[in-house]
């Protein structure tokens, strides 16, 4: 099973390094997560992780466009490769 | 009329949105490879510098050697050339040396001591060892110390003493042409206040802003020190920083001269 907090975080971290703090507002407003900026935590709130993964993604996606969404995809590649594609959220596969 | 469709604005401001975001990941991206870049050349600076230190150090050894008669009474020929050599080679590894200080301060590997000395005494030693080097340009260097206070205080002293007060007693001498150099010393409450004071080059105002950056010498200083690394004053600041101190130049500009400050607090 994939590790989604992390997956989570190191998307806000990498969307962080182009658009500043923002990455975390943005990430604080998806349904279904809770953002610890100060501790550089995430914390589901919904039992559907992988939705929340989606919605996380057309947050920024809906903002910034499609380059943003490639952002999300290269950020997660690493933590994501060797997964089953059944066990990756849609929006990164 | 111009259109103010809402719909029409919101995708303007969309694809506005996004062309930011582009450009702004563009220059993340190139940070990232500056970061990187910048960390390999660190690297290859430290290991090119180490590297060289060791040879120059073994020449050193060579020409001390011979010198020091340990290889037998050199003829005078000789040992005038391994004498001309050696201080070459010294000059050498105190460049190496400097760069390889800078290079470690910036890695963060470098770790201070905390030990009791006294100001006044290693101040009077920098002076007295650098002494010679400014009667062979003919310059006049005086230390002044206020007498009845105590100069005791805590750090790492010999840091302090071979890149801050021999760093900028020697800047003073190379970057002086004639005339003088005041070195004083005073205590104001807790804080130590140490300054050299010279006749010499001066500092433009252009200068004085990278004074103490890295690799920041003055624009034309290396025709006055050919040797300038550009990494000495940046030193000293990482050192008088690291003891929570200030340092500063003042100058009345180029040919006017210039006043390098240090304060350190006494603990």
């Amino acid at each position: 099973m994939a590790d989604l907090n992390a997956v989570v975080v190191t998307i806000i971290k990498e969307q962080e390094l182009v658009i500043g703090p923002m990455a975390w507002s943005e990430a604080g407003k998806v349904q279904g997560l809770r953002v610890r900026k100060e501790a550089a935590s995430v914390e589901f709130l919904d039992p559907d992780q992988g939705g929340v993964v989606d919605r996380l993604v057309a947050q920024y996606e809906r903002l910034f466009g499609r380059a943003s969404h490639e952002v999300c995809r290269e950020a997660a590649a690493g933590l994501l490769s060797g997964l089953p594609a059944a066990e990756i959220p849609s929006s990164l596969r | 009329m111009a259109d103010h469709n809402p719909q029409t604005l919101e995708d303007e401001l969309r694809a506005a949105n996004e062309i930011v975001y582009k450009h702004s990941l563009e220059l993340a991206r190139l940070k990232k490879e500056l970061e990187a870049m910048n960390a390999q050349q660190e690297n290859l600076l430290h290991f090119i510098s180490h590297e060289i230190k060791g040879y120059l150090t073994e020449g050193q050894n060579a020409f001390a050697g011979i010198v020091e008669g340990d290889f037998g009474e050199a003829p005078p020929q000789l040992r005038a050339i391994a004498q001309t050599a050696l201080e070459k080679m010294r000059s050498g590894v105190a460049t190496v040396m400097n760069i390889l200080d800078a290079s470690n301060l910036k890695k963060g590997t470098v770790s201070y001591k905390r030990e009791a000395y006294n100001f006044n005494v290693i101040l009077a030693d920098a002076v007295r060892a650098l002494q010679p080097k400014a009667d062979q340009k003919r310059l006049v260097l005086t230390l002044n110390v206020d007498g009845g206070k105590l100069y005791d205080a805590v750090g790492d002293k010999e840091k302090i003493e071979q890149h801050v007060i021999r760093n900028l007693i020697d800047n003073a001498i190379r970057y002086t042409l004639q005339g003088s150099i005041s070195v004083s010393l005073t205590r104001m409450g807790d804080t130590i206040r140490f300054s050299v004071k010279d006749t010499g080059v001066g500092v433009t105002p252009e200068d004085m802003q990278r004074l103490f950056t890295e690799g920041g010498h003055g624009k034309d200083s290396i025709k006055v020190n050919v040797d300038s690394t550009g990494y000495g004053l940046f030193v000293a600041k990482q050192v008088v920083d690291a003891h929570k101190g200030r340092i500063w130049a003042e100058s009345a500009g180029a040919g006017k001269g210039s006043e390098f400050i240090v304060e350190l607090p006494i603990t």
